[in-house]
């Protein structure tokens, strides 16, 4: 372990200045970070480096917050402090944010292990500074094709990021381009790879799997052909909330915070990464405890309660995200607003959205709204209103009786989600979004 | 000849990274809308070929999609070039494009062969383009949509090209986009070309129908499509710069 120290007084208190101006112009939390940056290019790496149980890193197209939010719960259980980033602070700049908020002036962080969101793009850079020592990769879903142009590039990304890795890297089993990677880095020998994954039934009932890339250059890969000695944690039944995970051959029933197999997949992602952290002092009582607890991230399934009617806010952030919380509604919604931001560059991917599960939208919005509209028409989805303003939208909701299910359901972006939460009252906004 | 039209969508499992689907919906939604059944076949590598073939759907996919498909488009070539031949409709979008040409160089050390609808030549190893409101002025009209591709096509000595490019790339930022030949049409204009640009859409139709001895027409229902879609057009040119920089409204 070694000690921080003086040379970072200077930087801290500086980036400490910049985040308080910046706060109280109500502006972005990741400023301060790259402002610090700036004076000590090997901030994160200095700050993380006393770290006792090292730095775990959380990566993959959809869930990374999701998952996060679950191993920071178990290793918190199992009595550790974790540093963790905020949901979505997942840039270097947000890091060191994060960091700059909670170490000393010295740089000393009152924390016994990292759990790190980060984003593939910037996976190397961050990685590079982090030195982790284990990682899981969630999946690799047809994401953003106009920042990555190609899976396969995204997958160049994870195998860069791995060989920054130092103990054992955790990935999913289901997953093509996972799976080749996981034969690559078992072949190299360098690391502990292991799995996690979704029994054979279970995606064969799914109504579009996990909607993951395929991996063309590669498609005869076959999740049997990964021994089942390799595969840590296991979802073997799965019905609303309620979910079986196997882990060395013992099935074990868990309640989760919320429905559907993208959650499931996380939580045994969750469960393996831990156990693969914490080795001997890992405790699967403790886990699962900590799992069953544990509240959902911002907008990932999470309910906001209402004096009439408590709104559910389904996160979409791209194909993959849209699809799995459509196919895991578990009746057809019969109050829907649907919004998409500007941040949703190109939303071609609307029409490989499988959208049978929706009947009725009530208002369409943000500023993205024509193409919802759009594209909802082509499906036979009526709509009432496109009104591209949220907070006008969200008005025009809160305005209608209560339906008959007794619950609205919002689909939202995550600037939109943002911008609603803030509206309906929750200033406890998510800090360095980027 | 009675009954539905037979629209093929060529690579299905292959070519649908970005929603190229919807073109395939698009056309079958307004014929249906027209009073006019469609019958979907979703063509992958090795499938039979429909004996009748009414209208093809080509999409857009990564470079390691075109490669995995590479040695049943030299199986099928000659079948597709005799459907182009008698003027069936086909659209090709992105990669599909790249694919319906002569060849495409740059995917790997051979270069692949391509359906040869197009004479047209692509080096898929070059710099991305990427243009958020991409308009090309058409026989069809004004097209908008987006462009997002690595590469430069050179069509042959007198291939026709689908267009003037008022913005982006096109072919090879040489002023020109796409590919036209007989009723096919090769863009770069990717994911759901057809939904915002419902003109090309109904030509298609026009001609598919009037080939089965059907009238294509439309009513209010494509009508409304139709406002949306404008929408959307409006929203990626949201100025109207580009309308106003060729002196238009
Ligand atoms: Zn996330």
């Amino acid at each position: 372990m070694s000690r921080p120290g003086r040379a970072l007084v200077f930087p801290i208190i500086i980036g400490r200045l910049v985040r308080l101006v910046t706060r109280l112009r109500g502006g972005g939390s990741a400023f301060p970070g790259w402002v610090v940056r700036k004076l000590r290019p090997r901030f994160i790496s200095e700050v993380v480096a006393q770290l006792p149980h090292g730095i775990v890193v959380v990566l993959g197209s959809n869930g990374k917050s999701t998952t996060t939010n679950m191993v920071t719960g178990i290793m918190r259980a199992h009595g550790l402090r974790v540093f963790t980033n905020p949901s979505g602070a997942n840039l270097p700049q947000g890091i060191a944010s994060s960091l700059l908020a909670e170490a000393s002036l010295t740089g000393r962080l009152a924390a016994d292990v990292g759990v790190i969101e980060v984003d593939e793009a910037f996976g190397r850079v961050i990685c590079d500074e982090l030195h982790p020592h284990a990682g899981v990769i969630l999946n690799l879903q047809i994401d953003q094709i106009y920042r990555f142009f190609e899976p396969e590039r995204v997958a160049g990304m994870f195998r860069d990021i791995a060989a920054t890795i130092s103990t054992s890297m955790v990935l999913n089993r289901d997953d093509q381009f996972l799976r080749g990677l996981g034969r690559e880095l078992e072949a190299e020998g360098r690391l502990d790879v292991s799995y996690f994954g979704v029994a054979a039934d279970i995606l064969a009932a799914a109504p579009h799997g996990l909607v993951t890339a395929t991996d063309y250059g590669n498609e005869t890969t076959d999740a049997a052909g990964v021994p089942p000695a390799h595969v840590v944690a296991e979802i073997t039944a799965l019905a609303g909330r309620d979910a079986t995970i196997a882990t060395h051959g013992a099935e074990h029933p868990l309640r989760m915070p919320t429905r559907g197999l993208h959650y499931a997949v996380d939580t045994a992602a969750a469960l393996s990464l831990s156990e693969k952290t914490l080795g001997g002092d890992f405790r699967l009582d403790v886990a699962l405890e900590a799992l069953q607890s544990s509240k959902t991230v911002y907008g990932r399934g999470e309910i906001l309660p209402r004096d009439d009617a408590p709104i559910e806010i389904l996160l979409l952030k791209n194909l993959a995200s849209l699809q799995m919380n459509l196919d895991y509604l578990e009746q057809t919604p019969d109050s829907v607003l649907f919004a998409l931001d500007e941040g949703s560059k190109d939303p071609s991917w609307l029409y490989a959205a499988d959208f049978s599960k929706l009947r009725h939208v009530d208002v369409i919005s943000g500023p993205k709204a024509s193409f919802i509209a759009l594209r909802l028409a082509y499906a036979g989805v009526t709509f009432d209103v496109v009104e591209e303003d949220i907070e006008k939208a969200v008005k025009l909701m809160l305005d209608k009786p209560v339906p008959p299910s007794g619950q609205r359901t919002f689909i939202l972006d995550y600037d939109q989600m943002i911008l609603t939460r803030r509206m309906l009252g929750y200033r406890d906004l998510e800090a360095g979004a980027a | 000849m009675s009954g539905a039209l037979q629209l093929v969508e060529l690579y299905t499992r292959h070519l649908a990274i970005n929603g190229d689907m919807g073109n395939t919906l698009v056309l079958t939604e307004r014929a249906r809308l027209a009073g006019i059944d469609v019958e979907v076949t979703r063509y992958n590598p090795g499938d039979e070929l429909p004996e009748q073939v009414d209208l093809v759907t080509m999409g857009s996919g990564p470079s390691s999609a075109l490669r995995a498909v590479a040695d049943d488009v030299a199986r099928i070539a000659g079948t597709v070039r005799g459907w182009v031949d008698s003027n069936v409709p086909f659209l090709a979008i992105g990669g599909g494009y790249q694919l319906s040409g002569t060849s495409i160089t740059g995917l790997g050390a051979e270069p692949i062969e391509g359906l040869g609808v197009f004479d047209a030549v692509t080096d898929a190893a070059a710099s991305r383009a990427v243009t958020a409101c991409f308009v090309v002025d058409s026989d069809l009209g004004r097209l908008v949509g987006i462009e997002n591709h690595g590469s430069v096509t050179a069509l042959g000595a007198g291939e026709r090209a689908l267009g003037r490019a008022v913005t982006g790339r096109g072919n090879d930022g040489g002023g020109f986009e796409g590919a036209r030949a007989h009723e096919a049409i090769g863009t770069h204009m990717h994911g759901p070309m057809l939904a915002m640009n419902p003109a090309v859409a109904d030509h298609m139709l026009s001609v598919a129908a009037a080939a089965h001895g059907l009238e294509y027409v439309t009513n209010d229902a494509h009508a409304r499509l139709d406002t949306l879609a404008a929408a959307t057009r409006a929203h990626l040119d949201p100025s109207g710069a580009v309308a106003r920089a060729r002196g238009e409204a």
